[in-house]
């Protein structure tokens, strides 16, 4: 196993007639926090969701501990650590906070009982007043962390965070800030397109300008 | 004196949720207001209220000297009342400029289904203008379902400001909006609105965005209004420090 827990290398997505990602390469070492900067439509999401398996991957390699994870089914990559923060929370409406959180340990045959909802529960006290209400009904923030949670509970080895401050108040942003450095042994893959608000969570920034990496 | 917006006690419960509790407020023409709190404090409930999106428990709303109190949203954009987000609802399967085209036919009052061309040159060259300022432009022909997330929130705000409303309410305008490109957006879209003398009331986050656009800040906690004022007075204010930024 190497110093990196994520390895992006020469990713190219096309979507329609689009080239939304050209020869995008970074690398998340273990344990580390790093951070993608750009603008709207400069291609965030779309790194996301290629190594969520949610993005066309046209060419290029995308390595979780050194395992080609192009080679994985989407809905096999989750059972392999990954915990994903869709920027649009993208919870079930209709069921609970605590149902959204044990659904993909449920997914995955495990009983709902996990270790890993406990420490999602301890690291945010801010759930317990809102476990038993369905998740459509919370507010845009509520949801939020909510859907942070449940990237906790199945990201023992890499989250994924896309843009985890946005429709989030400053005080929220600053506890979430919080939870997500203290989070012990976990690789950590943040977009923002603030580079200040990022610097509350990590200085490893790299800068994404139409689908390509320019700056690290 | 006249008031655009007025608001009595207005009271709004979801089982044992207390989410706008007892909120009165005066709002005059031409005040652009934004409305600051954390997360679950009442904002949108108060938007969905005002704009009849949720019938209130109790209170009453006067729109323009006139009780709007619990009329269906139609009728209360029909009144000149726009909000973004669901008016008119954004076609993901269309074009950008097709939703603005939509958008200005409905606001001639020009039903969907009447053989009358959507697309007129005039209308077009009026959609194009319209996007403009929200750097729209060059995506007119993209369908919606391709626009990024702060895309979608601008396009949602542009056609929210082409019915030409009176009063405009924006909820988090500029979340998802990249802070590069927030500055801008906001610059252009306040002196659009200001030059028409639309009131705006605009829930936000983003503390900058508030300092610089809004006259008059309502700070929520907890479904009641903690603070009412300037923003400089309301956002040094110790009790909304806490609760807001999360500090003293
Ligand atoms: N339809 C609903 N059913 C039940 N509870 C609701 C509903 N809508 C809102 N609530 C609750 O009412 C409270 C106020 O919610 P609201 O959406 O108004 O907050 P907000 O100030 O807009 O927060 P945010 O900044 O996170 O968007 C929250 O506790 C929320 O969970
Ligand atoms: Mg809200």
């Amino acid at each position: 196993m190497g110093v990196n827990a994520l390895e992006v290398k020469d990713l190219s997505v096309k979507l329609a007639a689009f080239v939304i990602l050209r020869g995008v390469s970074f690398a998340v070492p273990h344990g580390s926090t790093v951070g993608l900067v750009g603008r709207n439509g400069a291609g965030k999401t779309t790194t996301l969701k290629s190594i969520v398996g949610l993005a066309p991957v046209l060419g290029g390699e995308i390595r979780l501990d050194g395992r080609d994870l192009t080679a994985v089914a989407p809905h096999h990559r989750a059972g392999l650590g990954l915990g994903y923060l869709p920027e649009d929370r993208r919870l079930i409406a209709s069921l609970t906070v605590e149902e959204n959180l044990r659904l993909p340990l449920w997914a995955r045959g495990e009983r709902g009982d996990g270790a890993r909802l406990k420490l999602a529960y301890d690291l945010m006290p801010e759930l317990a007043p809102l476990v038993r209400r369905r998740a459509g009904a919370l507010s845009g923030g509520q949801q939020k962390m909510v859907a942070l949670a449940r990237a906790v509970v199945t990201g023992t080895k890499l989250l994924l965070l896309d843009e985890p401050f946005e429709g989030v108040s400053p005080a929220l942003s600053r506890r979430l800030a919080e939870v997500i450095r203290s989070l012990q042994g976990v690789a950590v893959l943040v977009t923002e397109s603030d580079a200040n608000r990022m610097r509350l969570l990590t200085e490893q920034i790299y800068t994404i300008e139409r689908g390509e990496i320019i700056q690290r | 004196m006249a008031t655009v917006l007025e608001t009595h006690g207005l009271t709004k419960s979801f089982g044992g949720v207390l989410a706008v509790d007892d909120v009165s407020v005066a709002i005059a023409p031409g005040e652009i207001v934004g409305i600051v709190g954390a997360n679950g404090a009442g904002k949108t409930t108060f938007v969905n209220l005002v704009t009849g999106y949720l019938k209130p428990d109790r209170g009453r709303i006067i729109y323009l000297g006139r009780d709007i109190t619990a009329h269906p949203p139609r009728e209360v954009t029909g009144l000149g009342v726009a909000r973004s987000f669901q008016i008119p609802q954004i076609y993901a399967s269309l074009t950008v400029l097709e939703n603005v085209l939509i958008a200005l036919a409905a606001r001639e009052g020009q039903s969907l289904r009447a053989w009358a061309p959507l697309s007129t040159r005039v209308r077009e060259a009026e959609g194009l203008i319209l996007l403009e300022p929200f750097g729209l432009t060059e995506h007119a022909a993209r369908p919606v379902s391709e626009l990024p997330q702060g895309g979608l929130k601008l396009l949602d705000i542009a056609l929210a400001s082409a019915l030409m409303p009176r009063l405009l309410l924006l909820d988090e305008p500029t979340s998802g909006v990249s802070s590069a490109e927030k500055f801008g957006v906001m610059d252009t879209l306040v002196s659009i609105l200001q030059a028409r003398g639309v009131t705006v009331i605009f829930v936000e986050h983003d503390m900058d965005v508030v300092t610089n656009y809004a006259g008059r800040v309502l700070a929520f906690s907890e479904g009641k209004i903690l603070a009412d004022g300037a923003p400089g007075v309301v956002l040094a204010d110790p009790a909304v420090r806490k609760a807001v930024l999360g500090w003293a």
